[in-house]
């Protein structure tokens, strides 16, 4: 087992480091690349260029700070609030919304920033038709600052909010009951118990939230070019672009990086110390809690619209702006009168006829599947290796440095690979692979680390110790009893993770090539006039539709199959209930909730072993 | 950790340490061996001369030169598909489409095309395939301006292209290894059905183009024509003068509005929108250049990449192709050194493309030489100053 961990954490160790090793070089190696051309040579210009644009440099920090930090705040109270009505209120249509609320995150961002640009252009998007028709002549500018915070909190709210719904979820109710018997208000009780016994986990979520946003290019780049052209993201992308007769700056702009990458990494920090106590506010009891269930009264009219809107805004519209797209030959106003004389379907047949669209499908699945499958093994087996081991400084920095890509925006995780890729291309030529594009998808590695050690930390030792008392080996401990405990958690860090891979542009826009394009990239080459002879809008709208529909089928299609093999499980629990009662001392079937699962699951597996 | 660990922490750090040392090494590419034409290939007949604005046309082109250099593309076809096993890699500024490949694979079988397109990143890209060792394209491409990296680096491999066939009046403009392949240039790009275009950057400044007009923020070039002519300082104003008034917008997709009316003015060069609403037309002081094609020094398939480059630049099956086919309109519209004929058979958005660059440059356009290119150069960086701060 010790062998499997170091070989978890050396290649977590090849995922993260290197990059980073790499990107440090290049911004002390001079201009262009950091080998293999003449300019290439020790010195810390970068960053005395870096020291001579320090006006730029705060401007920059301040229009990140503002548009990343916004867009977080925004995003934030968005998803606790719709988590909230899903999960914590008697409001209608919970399961639809909860629903409707992960469609926008299937969707590519690059596609959703463009079907935004579509929805929100002055004359003729569907949104600005739509508010000309209400009093005050309201018109909303696409290009303002402001419009492009909020576009980006509408874009990554499902994140959050995917996040926040098991925080909530696995709350236990009986504070905000005990208030409320103690004659508090709901808004008082919000704010004394509900968001006090919260804040470690929303904290964490709102730092991965921005860091997510950080690392986001797409809004920035379609909706940014004046007002958002000091946003990081933009400005390392500008950096990377070759100017006339002149060669791109990647020195100055891995410079950039190191320095918002130590930002960043100061915040992670920052969150890591204020969470170190997070245990001591746990309060899920293991056994009979429930969350409480806010009844909406008169409110349910009011928050049912609000949320009627927020669907419109994220779901509805940005998809109709896609079929809109789809099914004209080129882009044109909505009317009814266009709708009547221009409106044709052969785009969805051509991209159905289209082979590289089944090309860059089964890359992205490739891609997907294989990264997140990399990065959850991995970061199972380390993450386990170092829960189970002795708290040593040793295993302090190991667990630091292996949640650590967290903190690495994807922005910066894609120029840093980009440059690796290039610099290793002599010894192991992988750039422009699909293999590199595996790796680099693989640096959220993080994610399935935390998860998988969260995970770790609530599986009881002494199953462990019954194993190896029984005479099974660690690993066979592991692989019989560890392993399948900790499965569903995987299985799910997995779903988010391939999801993510499935629409992820950012890491691609830098390293893909037509060979190893995923089908983000290529949409993204049809809906832009700068491909030229594979610019074909309508067929990327309609390629970007049927995508949202696969990934709707297979993320939900996964769901089920997991939903399945917990009841097929939950089945064999009670036989093994009823068979063996006395093994288990199980409470009452009808009472037992994940725990008592967990452990009857795990009882029956040492109880094989024991036979053995 | 014991110290079983520690060591095989210690060997995995050492190899990745060995594993970026070895990259410090710079691979140097084998240079290819030239190819030589079969037999002379110059001919001896004069080019029957027109001028066009800056570019000299050869009337007689395809009677008189073409027989001479399809001779030598067979020649080369045969060495092509005998090395690096057919495989031939094309990095343009733009991707080439299937549709495009599949011509060219119809005409030659035994070849198989990489393409990738770079836009401005395709120095980049072919001088880092170079310091990496990766494999590189086979052919190179670009403008004066944009390939200027390319040129002092040395990436054209010395081609003299004459002796394959082509006039030497193609090479006024350019450098003797540098094909001229076709022409573009800066246009204003207008939704006719919403506006009216001024024929002057200056005319733009009038108060009905308030928030109509675009430009893309990696295409200041638009600018650099009027620079050269009335001065930096005068095209900067301009420019502060455009974006104070909320004339000029700085647009990733300038295609979108520009089709649906929203910003009915584009700055920038060819259309690729097939809506009739729209239309091209040069404008006073606007830059027209033409762009070249070439072998790369670091090309592993040299007769490759020169077969493609003479069949795109003048094949005239596939130049009638691109002519009068609407999913061949996108390509670059060809070089104007070409017959008359050619351009006269255009049809759809490649006749609007065509006529708009032909009219500016008999309107006396200015256009990029060897001589001008560094004045270019910095003038377009001046611009890029003003638009994007």
């Amino acid at each position: 087992m010790r062998i499997a961990t170091i070989i978890a954490g050396a290649v977590i160790f090849l995922l993260l480091a290197i990059p980073l090793v790499v990107q440090v070089i290049t911004a002390f190696r001079g201009p262009f690349l950091p080998f293999g051309v003449s300019t290439a040579r020790w010195s810390a210009e970068n960053f005395v260029t870096l020291w001579s644009l320090r006006e730029d440099f705060w401007a920059v920090l301040g229009s990140t700070a503002a548009f990343v930090g916004g867009s977080t705040v925004l995003s934030l109270l968005m998803a606790f609030g719709l988590a909230w009505v899903t999960v914590r209120t008697d409001a209608p249509l919970r399961r639809v919304i909860s629903v409707l609320v992960v469609v926008p995150f299937i969707i590519p961002p690059i596609v959703k920033a463009q079907a935004y640009l579509l929805m929100l252009s002055p004359e003729s998007g569907v949104l600005n038709q739509v508010l000309r028709l209400l009093p005050g002549d309201l018109v909303i500018d696409p290009y303002s600052f402001s419009t492009m915070i909020v576009i980006q909190a509408l874009t990554n709210v499902t994140f959050p909010y995917l996040m926040i719904v098991p925080i909530l979820t696995s709350m236990d109710g009986s504070l905000e009951e005990s208030a409320r018997v103690s004659g508090a208000s709901w808004p008082q009780t919000l704010r004394r118990v509900t968001l006090p016994m919260l804040w470690p986990g929303l904290l964490g979520v709102a730092v991965l939230t921005f860091i997510l946003g950080l690392g986001s290019l797409e809004i920035p780049l379609l909706f940014g070019q004046e007002s958002g052209k000091s946003i990081f993201a933009l400005k390392l992308w500008t950096l990377i672009s070759a100017g006339a007769g002149e060669l791109p700056q990647y020195g100055l702009a891995a410079a950039w990086g190191c320095v918002f990458l130590v930002i960043t990494t100061i915040a992670f920090v920052v969150y890591l110390r204020a969470t170190r106590n997070a245990e001591r506010r746990a309060s899920i009891s293991g056994k009979g809690f429930r969350p409480t269930v806010m009844r909406l009264g008169a409110w349910k009219l009011p928050v049912m619209l609000v949320i009627l809107v927020f669907v419109l805004l994220t779901a509805v519209l940005p998809l109709f702006a896609l079929l809109w797209s789809a099914i004209t030959p080129y882009p044109i106003a909505f009317s009814f009168e266009a709708l009547a004389a221009q409106t044709q379907f052969g785009a969805f047949g051509a991209v159905l006829g289209d082979p590289e669209f089944w090309a860059s499908l089964g890359r992205t699945l490739v891609i997907a599947g294989g990264s997140a499958t990399i990065a959850c093994v991995a970061a199972t087996v380390l993450a386990y290796g170092i829960a189970r081991s002795r708290r040593t400084g040793w295993t302090r920095a190991v667990d630091l440095f292996a949640s650590s890509s967290v903190a690495i925006p994807a922005v910066i995780a894609g120029f840093a690979m980009f440059l690796t890729f290039m610099v290793i291309n002599p010894v192991i030529p992988l750039a422009g692979t699909i293999a590199a594009l595996v790796i680099a998808y693989s640096f959220r590695v993080s994610i399935a680390y935390r998860a998988g050690y969260s995970a770790t930390l609530q599986i009881r030792m002494e199953l462990e110790e019954a194993a190896l008392v029984s005479g099974a080996s660690a690993f066979e401990g592991f692989r019989r009893i560890v392993a399948p405990l900790l499965a569903p958690t995987v299985f799910a860090v997995w779903i988010q993770m391939f999801i993510l891979g499935t629409n992820e542009f950012t890491l691609p826009a830098f390293l893909a090539t037509p060979e190893s394009r995923p089908l983000s990239v290529y949409m993204y080459a049809m809906i832009s006039p700068r491909s030229a002879q594979l610019y074909a809008p309508d067929q990327g709208a309609a390629m970007a539709l049927i995508f949202t529909l696969l990934v709707f089928a297979i993320g939900y299609g996964l769901q089920w199959l997991v939903s399945l093999r917990a009841i097929g499980r939950s089945s064999r629990r009670v036989a093994v209930v009823e068979a063996a009662p006395e093994a288990l001392g199980a409470p009452a079937p009808a009472e037992t909730t994940a725990a008592p699962d967990t452990r009857s699951i795990a009882a029956q597996r040492v109880r094989e072993l024991t036979r053995r | 950790m014991n110290v079983r660990t520690t060591r095989i922490g210690g060997i995995a750090a050492a190899a990745a340490g060995m594993l970026l040392l070895s990259s410090c090494s710079s691979p140097g590419a084998a240079a290819p061996d030239p190819v030589e034409p079969g037999g002379d290939g110059s001919t001896a007949a004069a080019c029957d001369a027109v001028q066009v604005g800056a570019i000299t046309r050869c009337e007689n082109f395809y009677d008189d030169f073409w027989p001479e250099i399809d001779r030598q593309m067979d020649a080369l076809y045969e060495t092509a598909r005998e090395t690096d096993g057919g495989r031939v890699v094309i990095w343009d500024w733009y991707e080439l489409s299937p549709d495009v490949i599949a011509e060219f694979t119809g005409r030659y079988p035994d070849l198989t095309i990489e393409t990738r397109g770079l836009t401005y990143n395709l120095s980049s890209a072919i001088i880092s395939a170079k310091a990496t060792g990766a494999r590189n394209t086979d052919v190179i491409s670009g403008s004066l301006v944009s390939a200027a990296a390319m040129t002092d680096e040395g990436y054209w491999a010395d081609v003299d292209w004459t002796a394959f066939g082509v006039p030497e009046e193609f090479f006024t403009i350019g450098a003797p290894e540098m094909l001229p392949d076709s022409v573009n240039g800066s246009l204003m790009q207008v939704n006719v059905d919403r506006i009216e275009a001024p024929a002057t950057l200056e005319g733009l400044l009038d108060p009905q183009y308030e928030g109509k007009v675009s430009v893309a923020s990696y295409n200041a070039n638009v600018f650099a024509g009027y620079g050269l002519d009335r001065g930096e300082a005068a095209m900067t104003d301009l420019i502060g003068e455009l974006k104070s008034t909320g004339t000029l917008q700085v647009l990733e997709d300038q295609d979108s509005p520009l089709s649906s009316g929203d910003v009915p003015i584009a700055l920038g060069q060819t259309l690729f929108n097939p809506n009739p609403s729209l239309g091209v037309s040069p404008y006073e002081d606007a830059g027209v250049f033409a762009q070249f094609s070439g072998v790369n020094v670091d090309a592993k398939n040299p007769a490759g990449g020169m077969l493609w480059t003479l069949w795109n630049a003048y094949d005239p099956d596939w130049l009638q192709l691109r002519m009068t086919d609407e999913r061949f309109s996108t390509t670059q519209v060809p070089y104007p050194g070409l017959p008359t004929s050619l351009f006269d058979s255009a049809t759809g958005l490649m006749e609007t493309n065509a006529g708009a660059l032909l009219d500016g440059l008999q309107g006396g356009a200015i256009t990029e030489t060897v001589d001008t290119r560094d004045e270019w150069i910095a003038m377009i960086n001046a611009a890029d100053a003003a638009l994007n701060g």
